[in-house]
């Protein structure tokens, strides 16, 4: 008898082994899937109750959550990514993304997206984002975070204090700086006649992820448009003009100083204790809002747009926060699979409308949300006409103009020297840096 | 007669001034925990109320239940329990047996050794950390008992501690021990190790302590909730924007008990170590 192949028995009993690996994988091969995010306890559970869909649907994989809520976040994440083991998806900071892509730790996801936007799996079709936040995650026609969900900046005032004072509340589609100055005057008494204001128009914004959306409102820029520059946009006599309002508001005494307010427990205490009428802030200040009122607090919150220079030119920045895949994946395509679900209309609304967590990045999902909760309606609307925030164009955004900011902001309040004069200070050190190319 | 009664009226006032003062100092150290386990009873909204107020009005044992609801805090304590233990008594053991060698045998290289080891005291921790994780991982403990515990084993501080002691102990004891006719190990177990407890209970309440504290370390080299420690689960109440400062504050008292007990109990070792570490950083 001729000895082929399949008669000897060493190769059946190889074809046997085989068979057998190819079961067990099948059975028990699962292949092991790592998303490393930043958040709490209450964005945990839900997270997890998605990925449970996710792996009911996609039996193939196992999926390790992996929440660090610490500020050492990113620390965590580099750490792993240096040790040659990164999560299969990170949660990133839209802000991050020129950090993460100028060390070549991102996978671009456009073309992974585009083949399961076709397959129909859900969160992989970039259409059904806001436009402006699948740019947030763009470079050069590349996609780096699928956008899971939003914060544009506005304000947020306390219907119950104006209506106490008789001042009517902000105009629903944009109001303008003197309107914005009227209103923080009107907010602002001395109630019990000791010659000290008891209450205040504004939390006076100091923190640069308001400062510079307030620049733009007021018609300013802070870069030129290829980033190469701050000099003649950074300290040009428009921005000095929006700041310096700002500034003489708070001289003026319509907004409690920062040494006041940091005494008085920070903006969200003033706020809460009806000592200021409005705070600039991002949307995620209303889980707390929501938080609060659900203990108990009596209070009712509004949502108007920042003061503009112009209202027919709009302007606020809207953060975003997305998945990413990092470069060293093993597993693309399914690290993308579970990138895209996280962001996943089911994903959405448990996040969204269901946890009120954020808005939702999916403009389906943001208008059910507006329509359940008007304080997120005012908001979402600024999604129309937000921009993509610096910091996620430029590496020379965070932290170095993050903080000269800082720098500036002490030279101006604790030093007392001028506005210009610090502008152009900052503008310069920006300049220098972006030349020597320290970020 | 009359200055004897000045002198007396001076000694009364001076210890009334040195009471003022160690009060003073007292309460801002006790306040601040004080104040965190009032305000775990409050809601975010009341902490702020002008004027503060140290007793809530009601008292929202809901901030407890919220805490202990969100996350698996007895998984989180058998962990920490666990690690600490287990850290606790390995290190025991590693430094006793260290401080010994190097207190009292010969061996070629024993002082440059002990050098060594006083050079890495002085290292910062972050320099180690990425090599530190790098070794964990290539051997598969990332996530594990293994990647909170054996790192941990090696105590300098300890060791130095214990080599000191070691050295004050006179020789007769180890020669008394050699005729009898006990050998080394003996020596070390029977006669040393039992004159070494004040040190040990020192070394023994500082490691507790900075074990069940430990929050970076098991932050970096877990992923999966299951192996995470009480420290991380504090930490889980703040996220990027939003952090549920109650039940955060709930879960600190919490995770604090622990430490205060032992403080009640070990209060004499931990002044103890303070006292023969003066001027020594850990």
């Amino acid at each position: 008898m001729k000895n082929t192949f399949f008669s000897s028995k060493w190769s059946r009993i190889f074809i046997v082994a085989l068979l057998i690996l190819a079961l067990s994988t099948v059975a028990f091969g699962k292949t092991k899937l790592r998303v490393t995010t930043w958040e709490g306890a209450e964005g945990t559970a839900i997270d997890e109750s998605i990925i449970a869909e996710f792996v009911k649907l996609n039996p193939e994989y196992e999926v390790v959550y992996e929440a660090v809520t610490d500020d050492r976040y990113y620390q965590k994440v580099l750490t792993d990514i240096g040790a040659g083991t990164p999560p299969d998806v990170v949660l990133l900071d839209a802000e991050m993304i020129p950090k993460f892509f100028e060390g070549n730790f991102l996978t671009d996801l456009a073309p992974f997206l585009s083949r399961l936007a076709r397959e129909g799996f859900s969160g992989s079709n970039v259409y059904e984002y806001f436009p402006v936040l699948v740019d947030i995650a763009r470079i050069d026609k590349k996609i780096y975070s699928i956008p899971k969900d939003t914060s544009p900046m506005g304000i947020f005032y306390n219907k119950k204090m104006f209506d106490e004072m008789g001042v009517p509340y902000p105009p629903e589609d944009g109001w303008t700086m003197e309107q914005f100055t009227e209103t923080a005057k009107q907010l602002t008494k001395d109630l019990d006649g000791d010659g000290q204001n008891d209450t205040w128009g504004f939390a006076f914004p100091s923190w640069v992820g308001i400062v510079v959306p307030l620049l733009w409102a007021g018609g300013g820029e802070v870069f030129s448009p290829d980033f190469s520059h701050t000099s003649g946009y950074l300290n040009s006599e428009i921005n000095v003009k929006t700041y310096q309002t700002y500034l003489d508001l708070l001289k003026a005494g319509y907004a409690p100083t920062p040494q006041q307010a940091s005494a008085l427990g920070g903006s969200s205490a003033l706020f809460y204790t009806g000592k200021v009428g409005m705070v600039l802030t991002g949307r995620w200040f209303n889980i707390s809002i929501k938080g609060q009122i659900k203990k108990g607090l009596d209070l009712q919150v509004g949502g108007a747009t920042l003061p503009f220079a112009d209202i027919n030119r709009k302007d606020t920045v809207s953060y975003l926060s997305g998945w990413s895949v990092p470069s060293g994946a093993p597993d693309k395509r399914g690290a993308v699979m579970l990138a895209a679900f996280l962001s996943s209309d089911l994903a959405q609304r448990k996040r969204c409308l269901e946890g009120g967590l954020a808005i939702s990045a999916n403009r389906a999902v943001a208008q059910l949300q507006g329509e359940t909760d008007p304080l997120d309606a005012a908001f979402i609307k600024m999604l129309d006409y937000s921009r993509v925030p610096v910091g996620s164009q430029t590496k020379f955004y965070r932290p170095k103009f993050e903080d000269l900011w800082a720098e500036a902001f002490d030279k101006i309040n604790v030093g007392g020297e001028s506005l210009k004069s610090v502008l152009d200070w900052m503008a310069s050190e920006m300049d220098k840096a972006i030349a020597k190319g320290e970020s | 007669m009359h200055s004897q009664k000045l002198r007396k009226i001076l000694s009364v006032l001076t210890q009334i001034i040195i009471y003022a003062i160690l009060f003073l100092l007292a309460a801002s150290t006790l306040l601040p925990y004080v104040l965190m386990v009032s305000l775990s009873f409050m809601a975010e909204f009341e902490m702020y109320q002008l004027p503060p107020k140290f007793i809530p009005t009601i008292m929202r044992w809901s901030n407890y239940i919220e805490m202990w609801q969100s996350q698996p805090w007895g998984r989180y304590i058998f962990n920490t329990l666990f690690v600490t233990v287990v850290v606790l008594l390995g290190q025991l053991l590693l430094v006793a047996m260290g401080g010994y060698a190097l207190a009292r045998m010969k061996f070629p290289g024993r002082d440059f050794m002990f050098k060594v080891f006083i050079l890495f005291m002085m290292l910062p921790g972050v320099v180690t950390l990425i090599p530190g994780f790098i070794i964990l991982n290539s051997l598969g403990w990332v996530d594990t008992f293994m990647a909170l515990i054996v790192p941990s084993l090696g105590n300098i501080w300890g060791l130095f501690l214990m080599r000191q002691y070691m050295l004050s102990l006179p020789g007769s004891l180890e020669d008394a021990g050699r005729i009898d006719g006990a050998n080394r190990w003996q020596i070390f177990w029977k006669l040393i190790l039992p004159l070494c407890k004040p040190v040990l209970a020192t070394v023994g309440t500082f490691t507790f302590l900075s074990m069940w504290r430990s929050f970076f370390w098991p932050l970096i080299v877990t992923r999966s909730k299951e192996m995470r420690v009480i420290e991380v689960g504090v930490a889980m109440f703040s996220s990027q924007y939003v952090t549920n400062i109650p039940a955060q504050l709930a879960a600190a008292t919490l995770s604090s008990i622990p430490m205060i007990l032992i403080y009640l109990f070990a209060q004499k070792w931990i002044v103890q170590g303070i006292k023969m570490t003066a001027g020594y950083d850990r």
